[in-house]
């Protein structure tokens, strides 16, 4: 089977070969909801992190009896998995404090008596500085614990080295595949890159890193996306729908960058080699990487990296979507689209969906919308720079 | 950086610029004289309730919309004249409060400090500053009618502010953008109790340009828990002292928590009587309690206002007397919507309806202030505010707030649970599954309704009466 038909078929399963090869071989496959569960620690420990997804799900049926339907969809779906047993596979999931809606997902996990035994909630500060460095070692030292306690191992300052190794060559190896996105021609489309990443984070880290590496050669022996599509760097929380993504690309967009959490929040850090590896990971995932809107005191850094963004990637427009009833990004898209009227960054698109929501005609003729409206400035702003004859500035 | 806008016309009429707080003060300032005239006669006070009472009680109208909310707030709708002397303290804290809003529009002597909700003043009066609480015109922006809230919360939404946020969040916004707040120095907030907040503060730092510190708030109710809120607390203090040029004084911050404790007693003491049967409190008093912590926690006009309401209420008590005539339904009610204060006169007079145990936010339970080291003290005013009203309850697991939950079912003798999901809770509505569970286990007939914590929009009081009225009738309460 070609690769790119594997990642797919990785993607959108909730199990696959690679777990069941892992199981057999007897390793613990340990669920987490969220980018700031550092995955290195239930590596290290010797299981697989395997980041959950509600791919799949046909329905809340089960979920509403707990939720309502003013909570997340992507929240309710997930947990409409679990409580269907489709999530049997797992011996543990490691919860975060994300949202008001993941954060009740533990509650509910709990309360209903869903398997696996093993749950726990990982905590992570909403701030960055010193006290929010020290409070997530602690979560660390908490989580390593937990899982020693309950799965009868030890996790050394070795092996929490050797996991940091092999998870910063996996975010590398993203990483390098993401850079084939830049140039004028996107080597790899973004929901391919969406595809990539829900597989990876469905494997053991080891296998994630040879597929990454096959994925790599092959999007270089291909031609990349035509010239004068409208390039678009796209932001959302929770996007595991590589269908949605291509309604984007359907409509003449090539999704250059992302900020997803399937996505490049994912791997734009790495995390130091050397000295104390809780420190390191905690640094690491509260250092230089790309935020999301939980974190309280970090809005002009993700600005700025947007704004980097969109120079580096040549940028033509911002999609902001949102899930309803999302505070976060709610919020977030108010503040995006002050600072795109201010001209710090492109026109923003902001769109609000329901995971696995369909609406697909809808959301459809918005973009078709606004990629005439991006197309018409570009073409505004070649008539001021013919008439002016003044240099031409993409922002 | 200032980005207010012009609202442009709306529903009402355009809000001048600091319009709320002004009309607010100078109305106090007027209505403190008087209230002070006639208190000692409480045959006038009395009468005058009776010559109010039709005005502010039924529903609001074009003629009472003006001050029927504040008056609600007030004390309008108390049965007894011996409860409004608690009520000059009230107007006291709201004035020393509505200050900080007045002088730095005329003179801008001190700093301005924009104060998250659910961050404690006590600090910031060991400091010489200003303090303006954003969210609290959830509570002062509705006093002067429906319309005007109306008019805040749909600036807000104009301007992209997300629609399914806290309406508390929505009115400091639109506080904000109507220019009803000067501009401030420095912001303080926190990462609790819910998303809103977390997600509101980052755009109030965007939009003023004003330096922003976040105390964070952990998830657990351990040791450690309060060691790291410590830790922060004590960074906050680095902050405000680094950004207004000041040095805190600990021998202020030390009399403040000892005013709080003494306000505390009274508080708890208030909590505890609605158990008795009948209950000698209104919740109603907590509840407005509560509001005036928020604005004057460590104030000794605090410490009055509690220290009257409990001897009216400790006299009931000691004579077996209840808050109303004739108690028939005795209701546990957590997130009593705040847009409608009324609903407690109207409970009391239509069902003789007592709602105890407190509600979710007047309900006090915080833990003593140990003043005796710089040390202890910090470590219990980070204890103190874990355990604030709603703060200790929705911030983490579930066992936090069910836990106190059981806990009041079965000491507060209730008949029934009231709850409303307001649309910014969805920690709430995520454990709606629980709670019901544990109100058939304890046999409690359960209401649940949809509202919103202060967006009158949602759900009318009217609709909200009904409900209620058809949930007494149909569990043969009434």
């Amino acid at each position: 089977m070609k690769i790119m038909q594997r990642i797919s078929e990785i993607a959108a399963n909730t199990d696959n070969h690679y777990l069941k090869e892992a199981r057999l071989a007897g390793r613990k496959i340990i669920g987490y909801f969220c980018s700031y569960v550092p995955i290195e620690v239930i590596h290290a420990a010797g299981f697989v992190p395997y980041r959950m997804r509600g791919v799949g799900s046909t329905g809340t049926d089960l979920a509403d009896g707990y939720y309502a339907p003013l909570n997340c969809s992507f929240v309710r779906h997930s947990f409409n998995k679990a409580l269907k047993g489709d999530f049997g596979f797992l011996d543990g999931v490691v919860f975060m404090n994300g949202c008001d809606h993941t954060r009740r997902m533990f509650d509910n996990w709990r309360y209903s008596k869903t398997g696996p035994e093993f749950l726990h909630m990982f905590f992570a500060p909403h701030i960055l500085g010193v006290n929010a460095v020290s409070g997530f070692v602690d979560s660390i030292d908490l989580m390593k614990a937990a899982l020693e306690k309950n799965f009868g191992v030890e996790v050394t300052r070795e092996d929490l080295h050797e996991s940091i190794k092999l998870c910063n060559r996996m975010r590398g190896l993203l990483s390098s595949l993401d850079d084939r996105r830049k140039g004028e021609t996107s080597l790899i489309s973004g929901s391919e890159m969406l595809r990539v990443v829900m597989a990876v984070t469905a494997v053991p880290v080891e296998t994630a890193c040879s597929l990454l590496e096959e994925v790599i050669s092959f999007v270089d022996g291909r031609g990349g996306s035509p010239a004068g599509d409208v390039r678009i760097i796209m932001f959302a929380g929770c996007m595991e729908e590589p269908e949605h993504l291509m309604l984007y690309e359907d409509s003449g967009g090539v999704i250059v960058a992302d900020g997803f959490c399937m996505g490049s929040r994912l791997y734009s850090h790495s995390v130091e080699e050397s000295g104390d590896p809780r420190e390191a990971i905690a640094a690491g995932y509260f250092g230089s990487r790309l935020s999301c809107p939980r974190m309280m005191d970090d809005f002009q850094r993700r600005l700025a990296a947007i704004a980097g963004m969109a120079g580096e990637y040549s940028a033509d427009a911002v999609v902001v979507e949102k899930l309803k009833f999302c505070d976060m990004w709610g919020w977030e898209i108010e503040r995006l689209r002050r600072e795109s009227k201010k001209g710090t960054i492109p026109p923003v698109l902001a769109i609000e969906r329901e995971y696995l929501g369909g609406a697909s005609g809808q959301v459809k003729t918005r973009i078709q919308a606004f990629f005439e409206q991006i197309r018409n400035k570009q073409e505004i702003d070649d008539e001021i720079m013919r008439s002016e004859r003044t240099a031409y500035y993409v922002k | 950086m200032n980005a207010r806008i012009n609202p442009g016309p709306k529903r009402t009429e355009q809000l001048k610029e600091y319009q709320i707080a002004k009309y607010l003060y100078y109305i106090l300032i007027r209505g403190y004289y008087i209230v002070l005239l006639i208190l000692p006669y409480s045959v006038i006070s009395f009468i005058a309730r009776y010559i109010l009472h039709p005005f502010i009680f039924k529903k609001e109208t074009r003629f009472n919309k003006y001050l029927r909310s504040a008056l609600l707030w007030l004390g309008g709708g108390l049965n007894r004249a011996v409860d409004y002397r608690a009520h000059l303290p009230i107007m006291r804290i709201l004035l020393e409060y509505l200050k900080h809003n007045i002088e730095p529009i005329k003179r801008r002597s001190k700093p301005l400090v924009y104060l998250g909700w659910c961050v404690s003043p006590e600090f910031l009066r060991a400091f010489d500053v200003h303090y303006i609480i954003p969210e609290a015109y959830s509570v002062t922006g509705s006093w002067m009618g429906q319309d005007v809230s109306i008019h805040l919360l749909e600036t807000v939404e104009a301007e992209g502010g997300s629609i399914e946020s806290c309406s508390a969040s929505k009115f400091g916004g639109g506080a904000y953008f109507t220019g009803q707040m000067p501009d401030p120095d420095i912001i303080v907030t926190s990462s609790h109790p819910c998303d809103s907040g977390v997600s509101f503060y980052p755009t109030v730092e965007n939009l003023t340009g004003a330096p922003m510190f976040v105390l964070d708030t952990p998830y657990d109710t351990t040791e450690g828990a309060y060691r790291y809120f410590e830790k922060n607390l004590r960074s906050m203090i680095k902050f405000i002292e680094k950004n207004t040029g000041q040095k805190m004084d600990w021998n202020k911050l030390k009399a403040s928590c000892e005013e709080l404790n003494r306000t505390n007693f009274y508080l708890q003491e208030l909590t505890a009587m609605t158990r008795a049967i009948p209950s000698p409190v209104s919740s109603q008093l907590l509840t407005v309690a509560w509001a005036m912590k928020l604005m004057g926690s460590g104030s000794p006009h605090l410490t009055e206002m509690a220290r009257r309401m409990y001897e009216a209420s400790k006299k009931r008590l000691e004579r077996g007397e209840g808050w109303v005539k004739d108690e028939k339904i005795r209701v546990i009610w957590w997130d009593v919507p705040i847009a409608y204060i009324s609903l407690y006169p109207w409970l009391e007079k239509e069902f003789g309806a007592m709602v105890v145990g407190g509600d979710l936010m007047g309900r006090c339970n915080t833990p003593y202030v140990d003043t005796s080291t710089e040390e202890s003290m910090m470590l219990s005013l980070a204890k103190v505010h874990l355990h604030a009203s709603m703060v200790r309850n929705v911030r983490g697991t579930y066992e936090l707030f069910m836990d106190e939950f059981e806990q009041i079912i079965s000491e507060y003798s209730g008949d029934c649970f009231i709850f409303v999901g307001h649309n910014g809770c969805k920690h709430g509505w995520g454990y709606g599954r629980i709670k019901k569970d544990v109100c058939k286990r304890m046999g409690m007939p359960a209401l649940h309704m949809s509202s919103d914590y202060s967006d009158c929009r949602n759900t009318s009081e009217e609709s909200l009466k009904k409900q209620i009225t058809d949930f007494f009738v149909g569990n043969g309460l009434a």
